[in-house]
């Protein structure tokens, strides 16, 4: 598998994490933003990823990708086979094939998205050979040239600031749903970019038709380009943690309960956040004071004796 | 009562982190920061003032900033010797307590091929007056002796 998959693709594919790509992207963000350099970056939303892919070119890239014909053919008797109806007024209508779409929760379907995925990094590649997109260099040697990064269907685009950087990415989203049915939210995709001026950044994304966004922004789950050391940064795990214990009112539960919840649910809200940034002792203290007051029977602004350490 | 420590825990999950940059040499991640940060003896170097403060944080958990101990993850962990085609010479910590960059510091500085693997190091000869060690100039008696204890260790090693 890791063989055929390019190393943009940070999901299921053996010895690749999923903070892989958070460390790229934040390190490319924290650069720009030192070194002053103007980078643009375009995350792409799919619509609907898993279902809307188109079966034919599922078939069309693991031929380009040389699997054989035998193996092919199982694989679209697995996924092409499907039959579906529908319940209009209760009664189930007649059954008929379903043309795209992987079904979610089938074991091969992440693989095979992934093979779907590997176009868009074909035509990304080819777009830059083309010196239709100019990728950002990381240092000052140009040996790393980052055009893109996914995971799964998260996508996020790096690219130079440039009008031909804008139009291509447009088209080159435009081309992959023509190709593959994978349909872009232009709606919900966001356009955001590091030392570049607020009205280019605007005019820009009201040519692609996508929001404009700001940094610090959340890529996979984690806010890229923000400041470790503010309090805001770690409001949405402390936030987390606030809306559990509003939603258990502690009153009703015994010790023993309150401590296997404790144990078993908060303590690992904020795992995601702390592996890959290093928490200031004050936010860690400040979580661990929250959990003390909830196992002790405190409520939001009341304290109780804490009996033992 | 077995309530999970967040600190020890946020320590421990970036400690992959950097367990993970001693093997995955390969990947995208470890070429950006390779890129930016350089890297001398297979070692990324610390990113000081234009280092992004994630990396900062990241380095000082790597050398043990703040726990009293210096270089506590390379300290901690040894490399140990197959054929010697991926181990460095001079900068892992291969043979005796520590890499011999640190145990022989006068010699290293010396050295003139400080890359070196120690499959080469092997091949040229490392025994005595062996063609492997190539210095900057002629050493004193008492650096004489410092290659003598080096080889010492090295002695009973085979690859």
């Amino acid at each position: 598998m890791g063989s055929v998959i390019s190393d943009s693709q940070l999901a299921f594919v053996k010895g690749k994490q999923i903070l892989d790509g958070t460390l790229i992207a934040n390190e490319v963000v924290d650069e720009a933003k030192r070194l002053n350099k103007e980078v643009l970056l375009f995350k792409v939303d799919f619509e609907k990823a898993y279902d809307s892919i188109e079966l034919l070119y599922l078939d069309t890239v693991m031929a380009q990708m040389n699997f054989p014909t035998l193996w092919r053919k199982w694989i679209s008797e697995c996924v092409g086979t499907t039959m579906a109806s529908v319940l209009v007024n209760g009664s189930p209508t007649k059954e008929f094939h379903l043309e795209r779409g992987l079904r979610q929760g089938d074991h091969p379907s992440p693989f095979l998205f992934l093979l779907a995925a590997e176009g868009f990094n074909v035509l990304m590649n080819s777009l830059v050979t083309a010196n239709l997109f100019n990728g950002y260099d990381v240092g000052s040697t140009g040996e790393v040239k980052l055009t893109h990064l996914q995971f799964a269907d998260d996508t996020l685009i790096i690219g130079k600031k440039s009008w031909l950087n804008v139009r291509s990415m447009r088209a080159v989203l435009l081309l992959f749903e023509e190709i593959s049915g994978l349909k872009v939210n232009f709606n919900k995709s966001m356009l955001t970019g590091v030392n570049i001026y607020d009205t280019w950044l605007a005019e820009a994304a009201s040519v692609m038709h996508c929001r404009r966004g700001f940094i610090p922004f959340v890529y996979l789950g984690l806010p890229i380009g923000g400041n470790l050391r503010k309090l805001s940064f770690w409001k949405p795990v402390v936030d987390s943690i606030m809306a559990h214990l509003s939603l258990w009112n502690n009153k009703f539960l015994s010790y023993g309960g309150r401590l296997i919840l404790l144990k078993s649910v908060m303590s690992s809200l904020p795992v995601y956040f702390l592996s890959f940034f290093r928490a200031p002792t004050c936010i860690i203290s400040f979580i661990e004071s929250i959990f003390k007051r909830f196992f002790w029977g405190g409520g939001e602004d009341n304290r109780k004796i804490a009996w033992i350490k | 009562m077995g309530v999970r420590r967040l600190d020890a825990f946020n320590l421990s999950l970036l400690g992959k982190r950097c367990w993970r940059m001693l093997l995955d040499k390969e990947g995208l991640w470890y070429r950006v920061l390779k890129v930016r940060y350089g890297e001398v003896g297979r070692r990324l170097q610390e990113g000081g003032r234009s280092g992004s403060s994630w990396w900062n944080n990241l380095c000082h958990i790597r050398s043990g900033v703040g726990e009293g101990v210096d270089n506590r993850f390379d300290e901690n962990t040894r490399r140990v010797v197959g054929d010697g085609h991926n181990t460095l010479f001079w900068f892992d910590n291969w043979v005796g307590e520590r890499p011999l960059c640190l145990q022989f510091p006068r010699l290293f500085n010396l050295a003139v091929n400080k890359e070196c693997l120690v499959e080469e190091m092997a091949r040229w000869g490392w025994k005595d007056g062996g063609r492997a060690w190539v210095w900057r100039r002629r050493l004193f008696a008492w650096e004489e002796e410092n290659v003598r204890e080096c080889t010492l260790l090295s002695h009973n090693i085979v690859l």
